[in-house]
């Protein structure tokens, strides 16, 4: 697999001396050696124990470096690995672990599995692979000489990924309220990879001097289960740098966060919009206390103007660029430096243009493409005549990012969504994305989606994945998730309830153990909100619960959104 | 001082207006005893965004690291903060 092959050839200038650090996170650190070995000695030990098999394995926990060496190893021995972060509530989790299906789960953090499963804890790992937690002075030596020696021949012999297979799957929100495992290849990956890579290399403000030497440091603020992670950890992997991890917890605590964001020295800066704008609210957030961040990469939501402009103040010398992509296309495939006068003459600011290996079309009503036409090497060749602005339609994306296998076990929804297309002679593999939006020359400008699905604060959510969810809770009989807008911006979702016999004093025992006739319409809310929690990750959780007594339906008998929202 | 008196009446309903905006809850307004948190009212991302607005319309600028859940609990208490604030 190109992206293995391409990761091994850069450890190899990071193994001698002192190696340098690999990933980062709160005060644990791992080397590249360290990387590099224990993947390895993973990857000899999982395919001993299944020879042969090339399942999905699911890899449980939140930021740790341990993580990206099971990941790693997962790759090294012919597996995909599947993220799952440890802030989801068990319920997903175990539906995720469930369909993935494979007995063997790595599991960075503990989890409680019933014994069809056998997984491998943290402490397990360590001990496979000789971790030594004492770490002054490191003892290089153990690692190369003895103990590489002793396994060296069965790592030849492995049998990694190949291009063609998955090399990593990632859950998202579907509509049915099941997630969706959606697979991305090892061609998919090196695809992106390599572009960002360029991208980043080749940016005005590039962090990277002229030898290949410099060791950027990128920052990870999504978890491994938001493809927004596989930006910066391949970004950094690839070009020999380091990856540092914020976790949640820190995160969530404003004074630990500008602590850390202060200390990281960093070069690259990846996140959501949102992640930024929160940032931007502590006013040291700026070039005089983050000298050494030149690159700003945005991707999960459009950036929007008036964040651009607070941040260009703040890093006027940085470069800022704007990305977009769905997970089924490999974490962005268009984008664009934003610059001043960009900004000050687009409203919105456009998501860009497309990376060189894809092309993205506008399909209008009546089934009609306008395409970008094929870029070469990241440049428009000179004799292809740039595509006239588009109406507005649906963005398609065709190339070599298109998930290759779709969406895991689920035949149909695959058929639905992936496709050959065939542009100018050539055929592609194509999505069908659901998002709105419209071309001008090159670049792309999103404008939406066609369904229920909604980004807030970068997360991809569907509407109905969570009106499933309260389906679920004992009492709801109907539900419906309405977002709330600010500054035409998703601000928070509202969800819309009616529950069997529901009376303020008179509440349905099955919602919760209520003898309490204090029980008001709040304090249902809270439950309902904590019951909720048990099924779904937070970030999913609707911010207000209105109930409704009498459920409104248009005259077809379709629920009637429009009248549901007049009731706040 | 009577003016000082008026211009901080002044700013209370706008801080007030501001709140209910971002809580979406026209209730705070009035029930200044309310527990934003307990209440759901309030949380991590909405305190930020809190912040923002009360920079941006008011020109108060409270770092996010110095501020503790405690001190804004409530309606009432997000007042004396920021009047002790603004007075600094």
């Amino acid at each position: 697999m190109r992206i293995l092959e391409e990761l091994e050839r850069i450890a190899s200038h990071r193994l001698e001396g002192n190696s340098p650090v690999a990933l980062c996170y709160d005060d644990e650190e791992l080397s590249w050696l360290e990387l590099s070995s224990y993947s390895d000695r993973l990857a000899v030990f999982l395919d001993r124990t299944y020879p042969g098999d090339r399942q999905a394995i699911v890899v449980y926990g939140h930021k740790s470096p341990w993580m990206v060496v099971a990941f790693l190893a997962c790759m090294k021995s012919g597996h995909a690995y599947c993220p799952v972060d440890s802030y989801y509530p068990t319920q997903r989790v175990l539906r995720i672990v469930e369909t993935v299906a494979n007995p063997c789960v790595l599991m960075i953090e503990p989890l409680a599995l019933d014994e069809s499963y056998k997984p491998l804890s943290l402490t397990e790992i360590k001990k496979l692979v000789n971790f030594s937690s004492d770490r002054a002075p490191f003892n290089a030596a153990s690692l190369t000489k003895s103990g590489e020696s002793a396994h060296c021949s069965t790592v030849d012999r492995l049998c990694p990924l190949r291009d063609d297979e998955t090399c990593y799957m990632i859950f998202t929100s579907g509509s049915t309220g099941d997630p969706k495992g959606v697979q991305i290849s090892g061609s998919n990956l090196w695809s992106f990879t390599k572009w960002i890579s360029d991208l980043v290399r080749s940016s005005p403000h590039s962090p990277f001097t002229n030898d290949y030497q410099t060791q950027i440091r990128c920052l990870n603020q999504a978890p491994f289960s938001f493809d927004l992670s596989a930006m910066d950890l391949y970004l950094a992997l690839i070009s020999g740098g380091t990856v540092c991890s914020i976790p949640r917890h820190v995160i969530d605590d404003p004074k630990q966060l500008f602590n850390a964001l202060f200390s990281l020295n960093l070069d690259v800066w990846v996140s959501t919009p949102s992640f930024v704008d929160l940032c931007l609210t502590e006013r040291d957030f700026d070039e005089t206390h983050l000298p050494g961040l030149k690159i700003f990469l945005f991707c999960g939501e459009t950036l929007t103007n008036r964040s651009y402009d607070k941040l260009q103040q703040r890093f006027p010398h940085a470069d800022i660029y704007n990305t977009y992509g769905p997970t089924e296309t490999t974490v962005a495939v268009t984008e664009v430096l934003v610059t001043p006068e960009i900004s000050a003459t687009e409203q919105p600011l456009p998501v860009g243009k497309a990376k060189p290996g894809t092309r993205i079309c506008i399909m209008d009503g009546g089934g009609g493409l306008t395409a970008t036409p094929v870029a070469e090497g990241g440049a428009v060749a000179a004799s292809v005549a740039v595509a006239a602005a588009s109406c507005e339609g649906e963005i398609i994306i065709a190339g070599d990012s298109v998930s290759l296998a779709g969406y895991f076990k689920k035949p149909e929804q695959t058929a639905r969504a992936f496709f050959e297309l065939n542009l100018d002679g050539q055929t592609y593999h194509a999505y069908h994305t659901g998002d709105l939006g419209y071309l001008k020359g090159e670049q792309l400008y999103y404008q939406g989606r066609m369904d229920s699905q909604i980004k807030l604060h970068g997360y991809r959510i569907e509407l109905g994945d969570i009106e499933r969810n309260l389906l679920q809770l004992p009492g709801v009989e109907h539900a419906a998730v309405l977002p709330s807008y600010r500054r035409g911006q998703i601000h928070s979702l509202t969800a819309y309830v009616q529950c069997v016999q529901f009376a303020p004093d008179k509440v349905t025992p099955d919602l919760t153990s209520l003898n309490d006739p204090a029980l008001d319409e709040a304090k249902l809310a809270q439950l309902l909100r904590e019951d909720l929690a048990q099924l779904l990750p937070d970030y999913m959780l609707p911010r207000k619960v209105v109930f409704v007594s009498d459920w409104p339906m248009t005259e077809n008998g379709k629920l009637d959104r429009k009248r549901l929202e007049g009731l706040v | 001082m009577n003016e000082n008196k008026g211009t901080s009446d002044t700013q209370a309903a706008q801080i007030l207006k501001i709140l209910a905006e971002i809580c979406e809850d026209d209730s705070v307004m009035t029930d200044r005893k309310v527990d934003l948190f307990k209440e759901n009212l309030l949380d991590s991302l909405s305190v930020t965004e809190l912040l923002v607005e009360l920079d941006d319309q008011l020109g108060i600028y409270i770092s996010p690291a110095e501020i503790e859940r405690e001190q804004i609990r409530t309606p009432e208490l997000l007042l004396q903060f920021v009047e002790a604030r603004s007075k600094r």
